[in-house]
């Protein structure tokens, strides 16, 4: 998946379908990400741009990781869900396990001003 | 073959207060105000085009109890739960006292949701009646016992007249119940739980109730696929959504809705029956999860589309 750091925020962004082909390699690399930045005090956005539609074990992948940033200081937020991510979101519930946000850029206003700067310089690239 | 339920819902029976009842009432005749009824048949045909399932009709509230019915064959009844007393009035109507039966039970686990049904069931205190209660727990019997002992319950299990066998069913033993071949699948649930595959004349229904699809490891996954395999039937454990399943209620040995759905478009399945409804959930909240149910399967199908829907008590599928 690609990454992306402004300041302590990374952005994650994986690709594709998330279903029991995929789900093993997508949560041991979301929760290698997840690992390192609990460790460098990062926080995580994940751009679910690229996510066309993800089943329940892709979804247990996000749970796992959500269970092991609310060990640490770090929060892990929720952005720019397609449509029909959006609906398996409110579905499953998870829209009550992550906090959401339209946008990347909205996601990245609840992170300090470093974060927006940097994401800004960023998108004027 | 046909299957018939008769209890649905999960873990308590529970039933729909008046106030429940008044909500219904209410909503149809906002529905029907100012419309004039020409006779009986216009009022229902009102009734199944204006009213939702929800506003006209319910779930029910009996635990774990389903029928099903192979012509030509003994009764074959999943589970004893509170639904079983119905079942129960059914059969002394049409059969009364004098004509003795032969009722092959096959139980899930002995939690008192899925045995409650037995002291309530009248052909178990009939001479000349055979239950053969099936299972894969070495506890059954002792829980049918328990469950009628002082100082719980008033009439002992020795005085059910009937005549009681229990027979031991072992996972990946196909056993011959007349002419109905039954698969038996162990399930993770608190001291286990047993999965059935019924199948006969090409057919084939799957009883899986009480089972937690945690999705931990893809080769427990994968055995479940297989015992689903083309199913035309499943009826499914969903009692919790998705998030719920997997955090607050993580270990408490239920699956969610959507995990059926996944579950079935592996196997191949093509009607899934969602089952063990959660006792908090009311007739609109359980509408409303089918209706989301039938649309994640509508997002994430990738082949042909599966037939979903939810067991509520009366429900009568035609395999
Ligand atoms: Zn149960
Ligand atoms: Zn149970």
């Amino acid at each position: 998946m690609n990454l992306q750091e402004f300041a302590e925020v990374v952005v994650l962004a994986p690709m594709g379908r998330v279903d029991h082909t995929s789900a093993e390699s997508f949560q041991s690399e979301l929760l290698e990400h997840v690992g390192q930045c609990a460790a460098a005090d990062k926080h995580i956005i994940l751009d679910m741009s690229g996510i066309d539609y993800m089943s329940s074990v892709g979804l247990r992948a996000l749970m796992i990781a959500s269970k092991e940033s609310k060990k640490t200081e770090m929060s892990i937020v929720v952005s720019a869900l397609q449509p029909d991510m959006k609906e398996i979101f409110e579905i499953s519930r998870f829209h009550f396990v992550f906090k959401t946000f339209d946008t990347t850029a909205e996601a990245i206003k609840g992170f300090s001003d470093a974060a927006v700067a940097a994401w800004s310089a960023g998108q004027e690239d | 073959m046909k299957v018939h339920f008769w209890g649905t819902r999960g873990s308590l029976p529970v039933s729909l207060t008046g106030d429940g009842i008044r909500k219904k009432v209410f909503q149809a005749l906002q529905k029907a105000n100012g419309k004039q009824f020409a006779d009986d048949t216009a009022i229902s045909d009102f009734m199944d085009s204006e009213l939702a399932f929800h506003q006209r009709s319910g779930f029910g509230g009996s635990s774990s109890c389903v029928e099903i019915k192979v012509p030509g064959q003994d009764y074959i009844v999943c589970d004893m739960g509170s639904g079983l007393r119905e079942l129960g009035q059914q059969i002394m109507q049409e059969h009364g006292p004098g004509k003795p039966q032969t009722y092959n039970i096959f139980m899930s686990h002995p939690h008192w949701d899925h045995i409650m049904g037995l002291p309530f069931f009248p052909p178990a205190y009939i001479p000349g009646n055979k239950l053969r209660i099936h299972g894969g727990h070495d506890t059954l019997e002792q829980a049918l016992r328990k469950q009628q002992e002082d100082p719980c319950f008033p009439v002992h299990f020795d005085f059910l007249g009937a005549d009681i066998e229990f027979i031991k069913l072992t996972p990946s033993e196909p056993f011959q119940c007349g002419d109905v071949t039954v698969h038996t699948i162990r399930q993770p649930h608190h001291g286990d739980s047993y999965g059935y595959r019924f199948e006969n004349s090409g057919k084939a229904v799957v009883y899986s109730t009480d089972a937690e699809h945690k999705l931990e490891s893809e080769e427990e996954t994968a055995e479940f696929v297989d015992f689903f395999k083309s199913a035309d039937l499943l009826i499914f454990d969903a009692m919790y959504t998705m998030a719920d399943m997997i955090s607050v209620k993580e270990d408490w040995g239920h699956s969610s809705n959507i995990i059926g759905v996944d579950l079935c478009h592996r196997a191949g399945v093509k009607h899934y029956c969602m089952f063990h409804h959660e006792p908090v959930f009311g007739d609109k909240a359980l509408s409303e999860i089918l209706a989301e149910t039938i649309r994640y399967e509508e997002i994430i199908r990738d082949g042909d589309a599966l037939k979903v829907s939810s067991a509520y008590d009366g429900l009568e599928i035609v395999i």
